[in-house]
């Protein structure tokens, strides 16, 4: 997941010893990646700012009792991924409907705004119907490239599982997303 | 390998999550089959779909995130104090229950509250109640009131030491809080350093001569 581990460690070690900046580093350098994975857990653009925000207040208060094992990525994953499921617990509270709320937002040229602007929706609503389980372990292996092992250690689910969820996730939206496929014979 | 063995693999095969003589066997069969080949580009545009999906740019609030920490760990002094607090009186109460052999009894139309020794126990056995009082009622009564010091005295140690946890909490707060704010002047002061910067860039780039000028 980390594509700099050694930095992380360093910068974990300094802010350790209290260097507000060196938190302020790692925010700057992971607030994309969890908003990013956020983006897509949630499958609600809206939500992600208070969502990351919520991440690295969580990391700050938990750091004193971060220990380095070499995986800050790891460790900071594991926080997001209970917020992501604290969030879709409290969306599935309030009965919101995934689909209804905002959709993530295309990085759409003007050209292509409305088509990309479909197909965005499309994906997004058929991101939203899959099951949180299966939606988390694509999430991870699609977005955030973690191989199954990964996944396993930060899910604590067997790797065997996370396959068949993510293949059953697969067929799922191959079969949503059909009507976009231009091979395919459309079937209202 | 069958077209349906091979299917059930494709989604593995569009992450490259096979082993390496599944994924040869996979790709054998599918040189030699274009509908498998065709199930194979659906998951690939799948991948594709996914992709399309974009990311909204976050900018975290590093300076609120420290403020919402400070604010928070304050909250959680307040609940440790107040539950510290609660089980002081607790463990009090039920010590005084104890000492006093305080005894609720709900009766036919009465309610009895009593303390100190049992009246039946002390009708069943009246000598020795009688030796007890006639030697040492005094006696009982001082160590009694011993007892109820020293539980006072320990009540007092636990509302000291809550109030000394309560202090070096404030205090940590308030350096978190000095930290903040000179990370917060220093940032200010890093920006006006960098909009002078600009500006003496920007001056000594309208004094470079424009393309046409004669030198």
């Amino acid at each position: 997941v980390g594509c700099s581990g050694q930095d992380d460690a360093d910068l974990v070690a300094r802010w350790q010893r209290g260097d507000a900046q060196a938190f302020a580093d790692l925010v700057g350098r992971w607030q994309q990646p969890i908003a990013r994975f956020l983006t897509h857990a949630l499958g609600r653009s809206d939500l992600v700012g208070d969502a990351c925000q919520e991440v690295f207040l969580r990391a700050l208060l938990a750091g004193p009792r971060y220990r380095e094992s070499g995986s800050f990525s790891a460790w900071l994953y594991r926080i997001a991924l209970n917020v992501a499921r604290d969030a879709i617990r409290r969306q599935r509270r309030a009965r919101l409907s995934l689909v209804n709320g905002e959709p993530a937002s295309p990085a759409a040229s003007p050209e292509s705004a409305t088509a990309q602007h479909e197909l965005t929706q499309h994906v997004s609503a058929a991101l939203a119907e899959l099951p949180e389980p299966q939606r988390l372990v694509l999430v991870l292996r699609h977005y955030e490239g973690m191989s199954f092992e990964d996944i396993a250690r930060l899910t604590a689910t067997p790797a065997s599982t996370l396959k068949s969820r993510f293949a059953a996730a697969l067929n799922f939206l191959r079969f949503r997303l059909r009507h976009l496929d231009p091979t395919e014979e459309h079937q209202p | 390998m069958n077209c349906t063995e091979v299917r059930e693999k494709l989604s593995a095969l569009s992450y490259d999550d096979l082993d390496p003589a599944t994924k040869h066997a996979v790709r054998d069969h599918l040189a030699k089959c274009s509908t498998c080949r065709t199930e194979l580009a659906a998951f690939q545009r799948v991948g594709d779909a996914l992709d399309s999906v974009g990311v909204p740019s976050v900018r975290i609030d590093v300076l609120g995130l420290f403020q919402q920490a400070a604010a928070r760990r304050a909250m959680q002094v307040r609940r440790w104090r107040r539950a510290a607090i609660a089980t002081c009186g607790l463990a009090a109460s039920l010590a005084i229950v104890v000492l006093l052999r305080v005894e609720l009894r709900v009766e036919a139309q009465q309610l009895t509250i009593r303390w100190g020794k049992n009246a039946v126990e002390e009708r069943t056995n009246p000598t020795v109640v009688e030796r007890v009082v006639a030697r040492d009622d005094s006696a009982a009564l001082a160590a009694l009131d011993d007892r109820l010091r020293l539980l006072d005295d320990l009540v007092h140690a636990l509302i000291t030491d809550v109030e000394d946890r309560d202090e070096r909490q404030t205090h940590r707060v308030a350096r978190l809080r000095d930290r903040v704010e000179e990370l917060l002047a220093r940032n200010s002061q890093r920006l006006g350093e960098t909009e002078r910067n600009l500006a003496a860039v920007v001056t000594a780039l309208s004094f470079l001569p424009k393309k046409g000028d004669k030198p």
